[in-house]
C-alpha cells in the first residue's frame, strides 16, 4: 500500500473556492481540499515487526440445535439444463450448511480481521485448483493469499462460466471450455473483508465462496467443524467466524501465547442462521 | 481551519442522501441496515473527505495524478495533484499595493497543456465561474500566519498567462504588506466544479445528486425506465475498453456521454463539446468522483457493520484513508499516470480474411493438385477453410494450427469442401475479381463464428437464444439472488439479473442495435471481454485467439441483416433449423461489375442496421 509523507500542517490549510455568480442556475457551491494525511497515522499495521514467538489457535465451530436436513439442489437425473452431464451420476447436494458429526459446522471461514504484525508471508505460494465437477464446485469454500494463482478448470463435458463477485477487488466472469485441465489463472490484488460469492451464471444452482487474504491466518472448517491456524504471532488478535447463512457469526477476541495453543470452540444456534 | 460562506441565492438544498421510496427492488440505500450511530458517523466520515452536495470536496487522495515535489510551494511539502483541476501560480509582482492586485504566472500542470485550445478552456473556466479562494496571509506574503484574506481572479491574459488577481481588505491589522514577494498559490477543483454545474442540470434527474441512478426521473412510475440509469456507486460500468469489471477508461465514459446509448434513454450529450470549455471532460471527472465516493461509502459501512470497533469515528476516518487507497491506486480507478489498458485485437477483423485471399489466388494451381495438402497451407488459409479431406501431420505445425486442429477432431469446425474451394478460387480469377473470393472467406468466418455461436463451448445461445433473438433459456430460469444476505434465495421473477440487482434481458441480436456501440470492436470487447456487472462473460478464455472473436464478430454482425440461418449470400447453414425463411437456391456469387472493389458488400452491409428495427427495439426491449 503507497504511504505519503505527511506534510507540515500549513499545508492541511484548505482552499475554498467560491461561486458567486447568482445568474447560474446552479446553487452556490464550494469547492474546499481534503488534505488526508492530517490522519494517515501511519498505524502499525502488520509487516516486519518483531514478535516474540508464534502460538496456534485450534477449535471446532458446532450448530446447536437439531440440524436441518437439506434437500439436493438437484436430485439425480432432475436437470433442467445440461441433463447429460449435471446430476447424471450423482445428484448435486447442498453444500450451504455440512453438519458433521456431533453438530460440527464445515465450511465456516475462521481468519484473523487485520493481518498481525510479524507476520510470516509465505515463501512461494503454490497455485490452487477451482474445479467444477457436476455442475458443483468442487470448492465450496476456500481461502486464497493475495497475489495467489487460483486454476479455474473444468472437469464436466458441458461449459461453465466463472462469476465472481469481491468487493475491493474487480470481479470477473469468464468462460471455461469442456473439460479444461489447464485451467483460467486468477488472482487477487488486496484482501478482502469478507468472503465473496463466486457463481455461474449458466447453472444458477452453482455457489462457492471464497476469501482473499494477506496473511495465512484464515481457515475453513472441515471434518466436522474443526480448524487449525498455526504459527500466529503471539499477541492479542480480532478474528472473524463467518458462515454465508448468516455472514458475520461472530468477532472474537483471541490472545495467542508463545508457543501456546488458543482453543476457540463456539456453537452457534438456528436463530443465527437463515435456514432454508 | 477557515470557512467561507457561499453567497446564498435562495436555491433548493441538495443532499446525497438516497430518497425513501425505492425502484425496483434494487438496494438504492447503501448504508440500509446500519445502526444509527453507525450511519451517522458513517456519513460525517464521507461528508469530510468528500463534502455535502453543496459543496463537495476535493480530498486529496481521490484520483491522484502524481506526486510531485514543488519547493516553491509554502511548506515545500510534497504535492499531489489533482485530476479534478488545479491551477497553480506564482505570484510576480505587486502592481497596486497590497490592497489591489497582483499578476501572476500561471505554471500549468502538465495534463492541461495537452490540449491546443487549453489556454482559453481555462481563461474561460476562470472568468465564467468567477473563481474566488480563501488564503492565508502568509500565501500573500504577510508575516502572520493563517489569517483569512480573499482572493479574487480580476484578470486573465492567455497569451502570456499573466493571471491578475485581487485581494481582499480583510488584512490584519499591523501586518506590512510584503511588496514584491514571490509565493505559489493553487486553486483545486475548478474541473470538478465545472463538472458538478453540469451534472446537476443534465445528468441529475435520471441518475441522481449522489450518482445512486435513482434521480426523479428514474423514479417516475410512468415511464418505468428500463434499463434503469446506471447507479456508479459500486465502480461497475457497462460498456467500457477494459477487461472485465475493471473500473472504465475516460475515454469509455467521455464516449458514452458523447454518443448516448442505443436501445435506451441515454442520449447522446455531444454538445457538451461544443457548448462548455471542456464540459465533456469535467462532467467525466465529477461522475468518476461520484463513483469514487459511492464506492467508499459501500467499503466503510462494510467495515463499520462488520464489527463495532470499526464503527467510530476514528477507526472510520482510518479505514476510509487505507480504502481511499484501495479503490483509487491498488485495484481500481488508477492514477492517470498509469492509465487502464484498452483491449484491442491484434489481428484486424479482415487480416486472416486478406491473408488468405492474396495466398489462395496466388496459388491456384497448386490449390487443384490432388496431392497438395493441407499442412502446406499457410496458416491463415488454413484457419479459415478447414479442408474436408483429412491428411494431416500434425507433428510440426505452429501451436496456432495444433489448437484448431484439435477442434477440427472434434467435428467442430464448419468444413469447406476442396471442391467448393477450387470453385471460388477459379471464379474470381476468371473475373480477375479477389472480391469474390474476398467475400466468399468473410462468410466461411461467419459460418465459423456461428459454429461458435452454437457450440457447447461458448454458451451463447443459452442467453441470446438459437435465433439471437435473447430468448434462449436462461431467460426463463429462475436465478439465485445474489443481493446480500440473501444466500440460498431466488430471485422474484425468472430471467437474468445483473450486478444491481435489476431483471436483465439479454440483447436481441436481430435487431441491429447494440447498446455499447455497433462498430466491429464494440462488439468484439463484447464478446473477448464481456459486459461489467452482467451474466455476459468474457469468452477470450474459450476463444483463445483474435481470429476466432472476429469470427464470431463477423457472425453476430450479419445477423441483423441477414439472419441467423443464412450467410451473406443467402446460403442456408447447414444446420438452420429455426429458419423460418425460404432456403435461397439462387447461389449466384456474382457482383455487379460496378461495384467498387475496396468496399465490400459484406461489411457495409452489416454495419448497418435497419432503421424500423432498431425503432421496435427500443420500445420493446428493456
Amino acid at each position: 500500500m503507497m504511504r505519503f509523507p505527511i506534510p507540515p500542517p500549513a499545508a492541511t490549510l484548505a482552499l475554498f473556492l467560491t461561486l458567486v455568480g447568482c445568474g447560474e442556475q446552479a446553487p452556490p457551491v464550494k469547492i474546499g481540499v481534503r488534505v488526508s494525511s492530517d490522519l494517515a497515522e501511519n498505524s502499525a499495521d502488520g509487516g516486519t515487526g518483531k514478535v516474540a514467538g508464534y502460538g496456534t489457535l485450534t477449535g471446532t465451530i458446532t450448530f446447536s440445535g437439531e440440524a436441518p436436513t437439506l434437500a439436493a439442489i438437484i436430485a439425480l437425473g432432475m436437470a433442467k439444463r445440461d441433463s447429460t452431464v449435471c446430476a447424471k451420476d450423482e445428484a448435486i447436494q447442498d453444500d450451504s450448511f455440512v453438519i458433521g458429526d456431533g453438530g460440527g459446522l464445515d465450511n465456516v471461514f475462521v481468519y484473523l480481521a487485520k493481518k498481525p504484525r510479524g507476520t510470516k508471508s509465505p515463501e512461494s505460494l503454490e497455485p490452487i485448483d477451482f474445479d467444477q465437477k457436476n455442475c458443483r464446485f468442487t470448492n465450496h469454500a476456500s481461502i486464497v493469499h493475495v497475489g495467489q494463482d487460483v486454476m479455474v478448470k473444468n472437469s464436466d463435458g458441458v461449459s461453465h462460466n466463472t462469476h465472481t463477485y469481491p468487493k475491493r477487488n474487480n470481479g470477473d466472469n469468464f468462460a471455461v471450455s469442456p473439460n479444461n485441465s489447464t485451467g483460467v489463472a486468477v488472482s487477487f490484488v488486496v484482501a478482502e473483508n469478507r468472503p465473496f460469492r463466486i457463481g455461474c451464471d449458466i447453472h444458477g444452482w452453482m455457489q462457492a465462496w471464497q476469501l482473499a487474504l494477506d496473511h495465512p491466518y484464515g481457515r475453513v472448517t472441515t471434518d466436522g467443524g474443526k480448524f487449525t491456524i498455526e504459527s500466529i504471532p503471539a499477541g492479542q488478535h480480532r478474528v472473524v467466524i463467518w458462515h454465508e447463512l448468516a455472514e458475520i457469526l461472530e468477532t472474537v477476541d483471541v490472545t495467542i501465547e508463545v508457543d501456546g495453543t488458543t482453543s476457540l470452540n463456539k456453537a452457534f444456534d438456528a436463530s443465527k442462521f437463515k435456514l432454508p | 481551519m477557515l470557512s467561507v460562506v457561499a453567497a446564498g441565492c435562495g436555491s433548493p438544498q441538495l443532499t446525497y442522501a438516497p430518497p425513501e421510496r425505492d425502484i425496483g427492488n434494487a438496494t438504492v440505500d447503501q448504508l440500509a441496515g446500519l445502526d444509527p450511530t453507525v450511519r451517522e458517523n458513517v456519513t460525517n466520515e464521507i461528508e469530510a473527505a468528500f463534502g455535502t452536495a453543496s459543496n463537495p470536496v476535493a480530498w486529496d487522495r481521490l484520483a491522484v495524478v502524481a506526486v510531485e515535489s514543488n519547493p516553491d510551494l509554502v511548506g515545500s511539502r510534497e504535492i499531489r495533484v489533482l485530476d479534478f483541476g488545479v491551477i497553480q501560480g506564482t505570484a510576480a509582482e505587486t502592481t497596486q499595493g497590497w490592497q489591489g492586485s497582483f499578476r501572476a504566472k500561471i505554471a500549468w500542470p502538465d495534463h492541461l497543456t495537452s490540449r491546443s485550445d487549453n489556454a482559453m478552456e481555462i481563461n474561460d473556466t476562470i472568468r465564467g465561474v468567477g473563481l474566488q479562494w480563501i488564503g492565508t496571509s502568509k500565501w500573500a506574503g504577510a508575516k502572520v500566519d493563517d489569517t483569512p484574506v480573499r482572493f479574487w481572479v480580476e484578470h486573465y491574459d492567455p497569451r502570456t498567462h499573466q493571471l491578475t488577481v485581487g485581494t481582499s481588505p480583510q488584512l490584519p491589522q499591523g501586518t506590512t504588506p510584503n511588496v514584491g514577494f514571490s509565493d505559489t498559490f493553487r486553486l483545486v477543483g475548478h474541473v470538478l466544479k465545472q463538472g458538478r454545474h453540469i451534472f446537476l442540470r443534465q445528468c441529475m434527474h435520471c441518475h441522481g445528486v449522489a450518482g445512486d441512478g435513482n434521480g426523479p426521473t428514474a423514479r417516475n412510475t410512468f415511464l418505468k425506465m428500463k434499463p434503469w440509469p446506471r447507479d456508479y456507486r459500486q465502480g461497475l460500468f457497462k460498456f467500457t475498453s477494459v477487461k472485465f469489471g475493471s473500473r472504465p477508461t475516460r475515454d469509455d465514459l467521455k464516449r458514452t456521454i458523447r454518443e448516448g446509448l442505443p436501445g435506451t434513454y441515454m442520449p447522446s450529450f455531444a454538445m457538451l463539446e461544443h457548448d462548455e470549455d471542456g464540459g465533456l471532460d469535467a462532467v467525466v471527472e465529477y461522475v468518476r468522483w461520484l463513483s469514487m465516493r459511492g464506492q467508499l461509502e459501500s467499503l466503510l459501512a462494510d467495515s463499520a457493520d462488520s464489527d463495532a470497533s470499526n464503527a467510530t469515528p476514528e477507526a472510520l476516518a482510518k479505514t476510509a484513508v487505507e480504502e481511499a487507497d484501495v479503490v483509487i491506486v491498488s485495484v481500481g480507478w488508477k492514477p492517470a499516470s498509469t492509465p487502464q489498458a484498452a483491449i484491442r485485437p491484434t489481428r484486424g477483423r479482415w487480416a486472416s480474411i486478406d491473408a488468405a485471399t492474396a495466398w489462395l489466388l496466388a496459388n491456384t494451381n497448386k490449390l487443384s493438385d490432388q496431392s497438395f495438402t493441407d499442412d502446406k497451407l499457410p496458416k491463415d488459409v488454413l484457419r479459415l477453410v478447414t479442408l474436408s479431406d483429412e491428411s494431416l501431420t500434425t507433428d510440426e505445425l505452429p501451436d496456432e494450427i495444433k489448437l484448431i486442429l484439435q477442434f477440427k477432431k472434434k467435428d467442430f469446425l464448419t468444413k469447406v469442401s476442396r471442391t467448393e474451394l477450387l470453385e471460388h478460387v477459379k471464379l474470381a480469377n476468371d473475373k480477375k475479381s479477389p472480391e469474390h473470393l474476398r467475400d466468399f472467406l468473410k462468410s466461411v468466418s461467419a459460418r465459423r463464428g456461428r459454429d461458435w455461436f452454437l457450440s457447447k463451448d461458448t454458451p451463447c445461445k443459452d442467453c441470446h437464444g438459437d435465433t439471437g433473438r435473447g430468448d434462449g433459456p436462461q431467460t426463463r430460469a429462475l436465478q439465485e439472488s445474489k443481493r446480500p444476505g440473501e444466500a440460498g434465495k431466488k430471485y422474484e421473477l425468472p430471467g437474468l439479473y445483473d450486478a444491481w440487482h435489476r431483471p436483465l434481458r439479454p440483447r436481441n441480436l436481430q435487431s441491429g442495435v447494440y447498446r455499447g456501440g455497433r462498430r466491429p470492436l464494440d462488439i468484439y470487447r463484447r464478446v473477448s471481454q464481456g459486459i461489467t456487472g452482467t451474466p455476459m462473460q468474457s469468452f477470450k478464455t474459450v476463444l483463445i485467439t483474435d481470429e476466432n472473436i472476429w469470427d464470431v464478430v463477423n457472425y453476430v454482425l450479419s445477423i441483423p441483416t441477414h439472419g441467423a440461418s443464412f450467410d451473406e449470400h443467402g446460403h442456408q447453414y447447414h444446420t438452420g433449423r429455426n429458419s423460418h425463411a425460404t432456403p435461397s437456391h439462387a447461389h449466384s456469387h456474382e457482383h455487379p461489375a460496378d461495384k467498387p472493389a475496396d468496399k465490400p458488400a459484406a461489411d457495409s452491409k452489416t454495419t448497418k442496421p435497419k432503421p424500423t428495427k432498431s425503432t421496435k427495439d427500443k420500445k420493446t426491449q428493456p
